[in-house]
């Protein structure tokens, strides 16, 4: 966990999260209101995330099969491709959500955890939500029951944070080097999926 | 257009979420588009489903048809289009629910009050 953990370029000490006393957990995302604001309305990732026809009607099979997988291989209820968008994250594709999100396709922006990945473009991990500063008060954990969350940013080859590849649940739990590995490569495919129809589009 | 304000409350609660606007669905407008083709892709999307685009208050579902007339346009518009509707079902469902979850508290008050 070190390891993963040396590689990211999060900052003060202070604002640690954990999952336990004893762990020290992954850092919480230094970002601004402004800075995340910024992330979200720039106007250039919208149209880059238009461009590649992220918000269609029909769930892509490929992307949707890679939720289903990744939530299985780390043991968790919901696996989710998200669209950041600046009023709302779209589920581009999911696996095991059920009542009002899967009714809605998506949140309003201010309850996604994905958003912290878009606008960092570093992942994102919540280990225990009830004791992490910046998703505590957050309704899809207090009314919702969302425990724990691992995002890995979706970024294109122009270099915008789309969303995320992410898994969830409903009770706290630790994810390892591994369990993050594993996420990463379902990350890496999905990107490769979606920057395939940029490319089908322009043949 | 068969919504009667306030026939779901300006938030829905315990979620705080507020009631989507004209202004918030023309802001996010002028973010993909730029302030003069928003605000006339907007009110050719109310003059589709005839709803008032000065109005200060619309029905959550009005807007939705509103919002649902943009898909109509390009790409860019209809990508605004889906974070809109997204954030126009949420604020729908949860005040439904949330007074659902009311009205089954008020008639569980009066059942046990007899």
């Amino acid at each position: 966990m070190a390891g993963l953990r040396s590689i990211l370029k999060w900052v003060n000490p202070i604002h640690l999260n954990s999952a336990s006393s004893a762990e020290p957990g992954f850092p919480v995302p230094a970002v601004t209101d402004a800075q995340m604001q910024a992330a979200l309305k720039q106007r250039e990732r919208l149209q880059e995330i238009a461009s590649l026809g992220l918000t269609s009607a029909g769930t892509d099979r490929i992307l949707q099969d890679l939720c289903t997988e990744a939530a299985n291989a780390l043991g968790l209820p919901i696996g989710l491709v998200t669209v950041v968008l600046d009023e709302a994250q779209h589920f581009a594709a999911q696996y095991g959500l059920h009542g009002w999100m899967e009714e809605a396709k998506g949140t309003p922006v201010e309850w996604s955890f994905c958003r912290f990945s878009v606008a960092t473009k570093e992942e994102f991990v919540v280990e225990d939500a009830e004791h992490h500063a910046l998703v505590q008060q957050n309704p899809l954990v207090t009314m919702d029951g969302l425990r724990c969350y691992a995002g890995i940013p979706l970024i294109s080859s122009r270099g915008f944070a789309l969303g995320s590849f992410c898994v969830a649940g409903t009770e706290s739990r630790l994810f390892s080097d591994s369990d993050l590995l594993t996420l990463r490569g379902f990350a890496s495919t999905a990107i490769a999926r979606i920057e395939a129809r940029r490319l089908a589009a322009n043949d | 257009m068969t919504e009667q304000l306030p026939a779901r409350p300006d938030t829905a609660p315990p979620f705080a979420l507020q009631r989507p606007t004209h202004t918030l669905v023309l802001e996010s407008l002028e973010r993909y588009l730029g302030p003069e083709e928003a605000a006339e892709i907007w009110l050719a999307a109310c003059r589709v489903v005839q709803i008032d685009p000065e109005a200060e208050q619309t029905p959550a579902h009005d807007l939705l048809n509103a919002v649902g007339a943009l898909d109509a346009s390009d790409q860019l518009v209809a990508t605004c289009a889906t974070g809109l509707r997204i954030r126009l079902m949420s604020y729908m469902i949860l005040a439904d629910r949330q007074q659902g979850a009311s009205s089954t508290a008020r008639m569980q008050g009066s059942t046990t009050g007899r």
